[in-house]
Order: structure tokens, then C-alpha cells, then sequence
């Protein structure tokens, strides 16, 4: 056994009581959702081979890739360091931040678990505040995360009740020692609670911090474009009110266009969340705040030149294979005792941290192939744990059934020999227990009643004088291999608005999201100041206007581009001082026209590499998809997280004149006449 | 043509009645199996274990001995999976794409859907993972047990789990292995079943083997090939 010991570690981990339903109940209801949202999708396994193959390309062409992404940084004056390892990493961003301010705010990262560095931060004086609730709620238990999307899915909404009473002084009901008195509404009243508790607790770090840190889902190379995704709306703000933003992420996150990027975003959130799209989707490629990227190697570049096992590195961190393996789904993450617990986790931490510590994960798998099955990226997950299996082995590591395999596999060279093995059966049976293995299988499980006769005999007696047969081709009828043809996906662009409006209303209940069709721009503009008089006017941010970095009740901005099949808006605020009115408001109004709808995510993408080309857009977008959310307590939905809480699409055809809003409809009229 | 049984090791002699439910249901057909005695056991074991120069001794072997047929039918989902997906790992393997599973033979390349075999009772189904996600046979599982009179198989949310055995994995993790058993098993349990029908002997091995130990005497553990001869005419 390694000196992790998984199996010790797992012991104690089914132990505790209650871990095994908290885990599978989550887990069961992100693939339970997952599964119906694939099942809507006809392209979903052409999407996966698609991007199974940009994900290839992008390791293929590594390092060309890297130059091309640095030079697009380093055009608009953003830093970029390469660290080796993780003490490296550790030491360029502690002195980026001893240089700036010790208030820092993180958003998730699953790459900074993996270089521990809230460590390293705090030893160096730094107050680090995460921001995922997720993350928080471990942050506060002084737990790690145990899943790369879910980090509390360990927890119950009492555990977290008692860990926001203990360290945030919050008022729990007396029931949560006892919840089986209560029903479900009212413990879904608590996780609300609990998440509007966070959102309280934390907007005062957002507005003072001096550093925001966060991970990378994806860097597009092409446009030398960060990529992240989110619900609650934090990473908008981590990203965007500080005065620096570090990005951290592995050298692996690198994808070649944003052609990629858009099979990519199509396949992510429906993995990871069971989400058709996340809330918000960042394309980060300003400068301001003053932005500085961290690439970390940690084992990455060896294990790229691994013919056998390189693909480990297309991992799009969705999560997926843990949320369908059986083993996590038992013995949750923490058993794992690495940043990446799960298949995913058997096969990277090895090469990351080494066989010594990590050695025994590939060996702790029944092989049912569901994290394959599930897998976004086709990453033949539990094939490749057989091949480290074998590997492990070659090196001949210590392996208690070394010697009853071999003697099975010397009986099995002869039928012979195998025959008169198994009539040692009765004997080993009954002599099983004294064999560590034998052991192992009986504590719980009773070995079959040896066979009065085995198949072998039976034959025997059974054709001894049959013929050797060569019959005709009878039993060989023609293979009944019907394929339905697969309906094509919609992009009709008649059939795409009430798609929209369809995908947009499923995203939260009616008062979160609401969609309003003009025909005229007076009627729409008319309609927005009706909208404005329910708010203090000095509340309300217009996209356009200098915004300050504060509360807002009303952020009203433009979108580019409707995306059908995901009900999201694309919107561009140029670069991230300008983000105000979608991050820091209660209501969020955006103003698009009708004819601006595209299919999916893609199109919107190939569309935004040419805007930018000729500067009729700016370097900040963001996707956005419903009012912002998490469901981070027991993966209750609970609309806001940290964004808005109400979305608001204004949908006309007639050009919105925003920088009107403020004047009277009057003076408009009268310029109108003019 | 020639067709050739495949008989896991461990159902040679622990489980014969699988096997000659098997030879049953081809012999009802019409079919003549022929069973080449010289065959021991598919090597997946030792490949699962990562010890692969034994299993792939074993792969030339079963190559060998299976050579002349031209199909080769296998009760066992987890056991074709082995010949067909990894085999060419191991060795130039021509009989890889000739092995099917007994369900997926029947339905693909019979085209029999209904065997007019009578079987009593209640059931959950079981479709070891292998079967179920490498060989994709669901579809021909269930409607082979559709046809079967007097059979009511009943959906569990854990049908789709795995039993936890997993070969080497349920005693080097004997412990996770057994919390899986009793995932799966729960639901089961509760859907009030007389049988769990199961396309692999090693899963019903394993989940006998945890009933058995508790000494929880329903539901039993039944293969499909049981199910699928019970009520035969003997030909």
C-alpha cells in the first residue's frame, strides 16, 4: 500500500455517517439532469468527438499555441509567467500580491488546491476571501473542496447551517439537529437562507479588495482570450472590481480558436451542472484591471509527451466522472486525498504528484466504464486506468495478488490443468479465509456451493458421440441494426425567437426572467423609463455612462447577439471598468434586437472574432444566461447568488437609443421632429 | 458454419447450469454449439489486475482453441467485452469481432426476439457494466425479457449501478466494493422482488454472495440464460 493509503482513507470515509447519501443524492440529481439535457441534444456525440479532436489539436500544436497566446497578451500590456511547480507558482503570485494589497478574493480554482495556494497566501500576511459558495462554505469548515465543481457536495444544509453559525454568527433554526421534523420546503427555505447570507457576507470584500485570483476554464489561444465560467456572479466581480486580476491556470487549459471554444461551451455546463448554458460566461482579453496570467507545468509537459495517456490532458474539468462513479459516489472526495478526487483524479494525480503517494487510485475502480460513457472530451477514462494498472505492476510494486494470479494463469495454460484445479475447490473454499484475499471476499460475501459436476463434464457425457458439426448458414440472419436517423438541430432563423424565448423563460421562475417585444423604439425607450421611475435614479447604471464601483438597483446595457438554444444574451462592455451595470445590479435590462439571434454559442463566437478584428467590439464580453444562482447547498436552486436577480431581455427591431433614457420623452419627440 | 461456445472459467465450474441453459436455448434453435474442451479462462483477470504479459498468454490461447468457428457465443457480457475491446491490446486478434454475448447473438444476428420461454415472477434486471456500456446491449436484454411469459420485470432507480464486484477491485477494496453491493441492492430490495435476472454469473456472484451472507434469502440471483430456457422443449 502507498503511503496515501486509499483504501484506509475509504474505510473511514464509509464510516461516516450519512456521506454516502449526501453524495449520491447530489450527484444523482446533476446526472439525472444532465442525462435529459443530452437526450435533447441530437449532436451531442458529434459535439464530444468534435471536441475530443480540438482538444487533441490544441496538445499537438502546444507550444506554438503558447507563443501565439503570449504575444496576443503581451500586445495589450497583460503579464504572463510560466511556473514549473507549484512552489514556483506559489512565489509569483504572493509577490504580485505583497505588491498590490493584502486583501485578496478568489474565485474558484481548482488549479489553486492544486498548488495549495491559500497556503502559501497566508503565510505571506494575506486575507483570502473565497467567493464561490461552494468554496466559502469549505473555506469557513477549513475543509478542501471534495469535487471539482460541487465543493461542499459533502455537506447537508444543516452542516452548513451550523458551520455559517459558528464562524458568521448567523441565526439557524433550532430543527437543524433534528431535521427529520420538518419537510423539504422548509430545509430548501434554509439553503435560500444560507446562500443570502453569503451573498451579504461577501459584498463588502468584493467592493474593498485589492487582488482577485481566479482559475481559467479555457485560453484561447487565436485571441488570446480568458474563458470562465460561473453562476453566482462572483467571478464577474473578481475579476472586475479589484485593481489586479491574477489568472491562474495549467498550461493544459490552451485551445487553439474560438471556433473550439464554441463545441466546447455546448458541452461544459450540460456535463458539469446539467446547465444548457452557465449564468456567466467571461471572454477576458482587456487589461484593466492590470491582469497577470500564471501558467503552471506541474507534470503537465511530461505527461503531454505520453503517447499512451496524453489525452488525460483534454480534462475539461466538468466533473462528470465523478458524478456517475461508484466509488465517489461512496466515499465522496476527500477519501482521495488530492485536488482531483474521481477517475479523473486516478489518472492525473500519479502524474502530477507521483506513484509513491498516488499509486493505488488506478487500482480502486470496478471498471464500469461509466466515467467513459459520461465523459465530454471521450476520454476513454477507465481503458486508461488499465494501462496504469499494468504499468504499476511492471515496475513490480508490492501486489498481494502477484502470486494467486500466477498460479491461476500456469493451471489455465491446459484445460487439463484448469480441470483438475477446480476440483480443488471444495478444499479452497473451505480454506479461503486463511488467504488475506480470501479473507477480504468473505467478510461480507459468502463463496458459491461448489457444482456437483462442472459444464466441462456435463458436455462430456452429454455429445460424446455428437458429430462435429458444419450446418448450413441458418442461424446467420441478417442483422437487425435499424438506426433512426437523427433529427437535425433547429436553425431556421423563424423557428430560433421562440426557441429563445422557450430556453430564456425555462432559466428560473417567472420574476427572474422576463422578455418584452417592441416594434417601435419610442414604445421600447418609453417603456424602459417607466421601468427607471421604480428606482432612485442615482441607483440605476446605463451601459455607457461612467459607473462607479458600488451598488446599483437597475443596470440597463445592449446585447450583441441572442443565442437560440440557450435563451443567453452576449453582451459587450469593452473592458471590465465598464461591467457595472451587469455585475453590481439588482436588475439587469438588456436591450437587443430581434434579428441579432444566432443558433448556438458557436455562431455568436465566429461572430465575435470578426467584431473584434475591426474594433467594432471591445475586449470584454460576457455570455449571459438568466439571473445569477447557485446551488451550491444541497444543489437547491437559489436565484440571486452575487448578480442580479432579475434578467429582463427588451426585444425590438428599431435601434434603442440608451444615452436617451436620462432626458425627458419630450425632448426626445421634439428632436425626433427636428 | 461453425459456432462455438465460450464458457467463462468460473461458470464451467461454478455455475454449469448457466452454461447448459445456454446450450439449451442454441439446441432449441436448432443451432449445433460446439464446445472446444481445450479453452480455460479469457486471461481478464490477470489484464485487469495490470498484469498483462499472463493475460496476454492467455488471449493466444483462447485465440487459438476458437480459431476455426465462425461465431462464438459467450454467456457473459463481461467476458466477450474482455475478447472484443482489449484482446487487440494483446495479441493480432482474429476472433475478436466473432464473439458475442448470448442476448446480443440471439437479437443481432439470429433475429430471434421471442424464444417462448415461461419464467414466474417478479424481477429486477441486471446488466453488468460491461454488457451494458462496452457491448451496448441493453436494447437486446429487454426484449428477450419482454418475451418471456409470466416474467415481470420491474425498474429500479439502481439499474443501471454497478454490483461492485469488478474482479481484483472487490478484494483489494473489499470494503467499497461491499457499500456498492448494498447500493444496489436497496432499491432492488425494496421493489419487492422474487429475482434479480442478471446478464453476468460474477455480478450475481458478488450480490449472492452479500444476500448470502446476511442471510437474505429473496430475491435469488438468476443468469438470463436460465430464464430464457426455463419452459423449453427439449429437442
Amino acid at each position: 500500500m502507498s503511503a496515501h493509503g486509499f483504501r484506509q482513507a475509504s474505510i473511514a470515509k464509509l464510516n461516516e455517517p450519512g456521506l454516502g447519501d449526501k453524495v449520491h443524492k447530489a450527484t444523482l440529481h446533476t446526472t439525472h439532469g444532465r442525462d435529459r439535457l443530452v437526450e435533447s441534444m441530437p449532436d451531442w456525440d458529434s459535439l464530444r468527438h468534435r471536441a475530443r479532436e480540438a482538444r487533441l489539436r490544441a496538445l499537438d500544436h502546444h507550444d506554438a499555441l503558447l507563443e501565439t497566446f503570449m504575444r496576443a497578451l503581451k500586445a495589450r500590456g497583460i503579464g504572463l509567467s510560466l511556473a514549473k511547480t507549484p512552489t514556483e507558482a506559489c512565489e509569483i503570485i504572493t509577490d504580485l500580491v505583497n505588491a498590490t494589497g493584502k486583501k485578496v478574493i478568489k474565485s474558484k480554482s481548482m488549479t489553486s488546491e492544486e498548488i495549495n495556494l491559500n497556503h502559501a497566501l497566508e503565510q505571506a500576511g494575506a486575507q483570502v476571501t473565497e467567493t464561490d459558495l461552494g468554496e466559502l462554505i469549505v473555506q469557513l469548515a477549513e475543509q478542501a473542496p471534495s469535487h471539482v465543481t460541487a465543493p461542499a457536495i459533502h455537506l447537508s444544509t444543516e452542516d452548513i447551517a451550523r458551520i455559517f453559525r459558528d464562524k458568521l454568527g448567523m441565526q439557524v433554526p433550532a430543527w437543524i439537529d433534528d431535521p427529520a421534523l420538518v419537510d423539504d420546503q422548509t430545509r430548501n427555505r434554509l439553503a435560500r437562507d444560507l446562500s443570502l447570507t453569503a451573498r451579504k457576507h461577501l459584498r463588502e470584500r468584493f467592493l474593498q479588495a485589492d487582488v482577485g485570483i481566479s482559475g481559467a476554464n479555457f485560453l484561447v489561444a487565436e485571441t488570446g482570450t480568458v474563458v470562465l465560467l460561473e453562476n453566482e456572479g462572483n467571478i464577474l466581480l473578481t475579476t472586475a472590481l479589484p485593481k489586479r486580476h491574477i489568472v491562474l491556470a495549467g498550461v493544459d487549459k490552451l485551445i487553439e480558436t474560438e471556433k473550439d471554444l464554441g463545441v466546447l461551451l455546448r458541452l461544459l455546463p450540460v456535463s458539469a451542472t446539467a446547465q444548457r448554458q452557465s449564468c456567466y460566461v467571461s471572454l477576458l482579453a482587456d487589461a484593466h484591471p492590470d491582469m497577470h496570467v500564471v501558467l503552471l507545468d506541474h507534470g503537465r509537459s511530461k505527461l503531454m509527451a505520453d503517447t499512451q495517456l496524453r489525452d488525460v490532458l483534454t480534462c475539461i474539468r466538468c466533473g462528470a466522472c465523478m458524478n456517475v462513479c461508484p466509488v465517489y459516489r461512496n466515499v465522496g472526495g476527500h477519501a482521495y486525498g488530492a485536488a482531483y478526487p474521481g477517475p479523473i483524479g486516478a489518472l492525473l494525480m500519479p502524474h502530477l504528484e507521483g506513484m509513491d503517494r498516488f499509486g493505488d487510485l488506478p487500482f480502486a475502480s470496478s471498471l464500469c466504464g461509466a466515467c467513459t460513457q459520461a465523459c465530454p472530451v471521450q476520454i476513454p477514462l477507465h481503458d486508461h486506468l488499465l494501462t496504469m494498472r499494468a504499468r504499476i505492476v511492471q515496475k513490480g510494486g508490492p501486489d498481494s495478488l502477484r502470486w494467486p494470479l500466477r498460479l491461476a494463469s500456469s493451471a489455465m495454460h491446459k484445460a487439463s490443468r484448469m480441470d483438475r484445479g477446480t476440483r480443488l475447490y471444495p478444499l479452497v473454499r473451505k480454506f479461503a479465509a486463511l488467504h488475506p484475499t480470501g479473507k477480504a471476499w468473505l467478510e461480507s460475501r459468502t463463496l458459491p456451493p461448489p457444482a456437483k459436476e462442472s459444464f466441462r463434464r456435463w458436455w462430456q457425457r452429454q455429445h460424446v458421440d455428437r458429430p462435429a458439426t458444419d450446418t448450413s448458414e441458418s442461424w446467420k440472419k441478417s442483422a437487425m441494426t435499424e438506426k433512426a436517423s437523427a433529427p437535425e438541430p433547429v436553425d431556421s432563423p423563424d423557428d430560433l425567437l421562440p426557441l429563445f424565448q422557450q430556453r430564456m423563460l425555462e432559466l428560473g421562475p417567472e420574476n427572474t426572467s422576463e422578455i418584452q417585444l417592441f416594434d417601435a423604439a419610442l414604445v421600447a425607450e418609453e417603456y424602459l423609463r417607466i421601468r427607471m421611475e421604480e428606482h432612485d435614479p442615482h441607483t440605476i447604471a446605463i451601459q455607457g455612462e461612467t459607473t462607479e464601483k458600488r451598488e446599483y438597483t437597475l443596470g440597463i446595457t445592449r446585447a450583441e447577439m441572442l443565442i437560440a438554444d440557450t435563451g443567453g444574451v452576449l453582451v459587450d462592455m469593452r473592458d471590465r471598468s465598464q461591467g457595472h451595470p451587469i455585475m453590481l445590479a439588482e436588475t439587469h435590462i438588456v436591450v437587443a434586437r430581434p434579428s441579432q439571434i444566432v443558433p448556438t454559442v458557436a455562431h455568436a463566437l465566429v461572430a465575435r472574432s470578426v467584431k473584434r478584428k475591426s474594433g467594432a467590439w471591445g475586449d470584454y464580453q460576457v455570455l449571459v444566461t438568466g439571473p445569477s444562482r447557485t446551488a451550491d447547498v444541497e444543489k437547491v436552486l437559489v436565484i440571486p447568488a452575487h448578480g442580479p436577480r432579475k434578467l429582463v431581455v427588451v426585444l425590438c427591431e428599431e435601434p434603442v437609443d440608451l444615452s436617451s433614457l436620462r432626458k425627458p420623452p419630450e425632448a426626445n419627440r421634439d428632436a425626433v421632429d427636428r | 458454419m461453425r459456432l462455438g461456445l465460450f464458457i467463462p472459467c468460473f461458470v464451467d465450474s461454478f455455475y454449469p447450469s448457466v452454461a447448459i441453459a445456454t446450450v439449451h436455448i442454441l439446441e432449441h434453435l436448432g443451432l449445433r454449439p460446439e464446445y472446444p474442451e481445450q479453452q480455460t479462462c479469457c486471461g481478464q483477470p490477470h489484464f485487469n489486475a495490470g498484469h498483462r504479459e499472463q493475460a496476454r498468454e492467455l488471449a493466444r490461447h483462447f485465440c487459438e482453441v476458437f480459431r476455426p468457428f465462425d461465431a462464438i457465443v459467450c454467456p457473459s457480457g463481461s467476458c466477450t467485452a474482455m475478447v472484443r475491446h482489449h484482446y487487440p491490446q494483446l495479441v493480432d486478434s482474429p476472433v475478436s469481432h466473432r464473439v458475442f454475448e448470448l442476448c446480443e447473438f440471439l437479437v443481432n444476428q439470429v433475429g430471434v426476439t421471442d424464444l417462448g420461454a415461461c419464467f414466474e415472477g417478479r424481477a429486477a434486471l441486471h446488466i453488468g457494466c460491461h454488457a451494458l456500456r462496452e457491448l451496448r446491449i441493453e436494447n437486446a436484454v429487454h426484449t428477450l425479457m419482454r418475451s418471456v411469459q409470466g416474467l415481470c420485470v420491474v425498474p429500479t432507480p439502481s439499474d443501471s449501478f454497478c454490483c461492485g464486484f469488478g474482479g481484483t477491485f472487490s478484494v483489494k477494496f473489499p470494503e467499497i466494493s461491499t457499500a456498492m453491493g448494498q447500493r444496489k441492492l436497496g432499491p432492488i430490495r425494496q421493489a419487492d422482488v422474487d429475482f434479480v435476472i442478471s446478464t453476468d454469473s460474477s455480478c450475481s456472484m458478488h450480490l449472492g454472495g452479500l444476500l448470502d451472507r446476511q442471510k437474505i434469502p429473496r430475491p435469488k440471483l438468476v443468469h438470463v440464460a436460465e430464464v430464457l430456457a426455463s419452459g423449453l422443449e427439449a429437442t
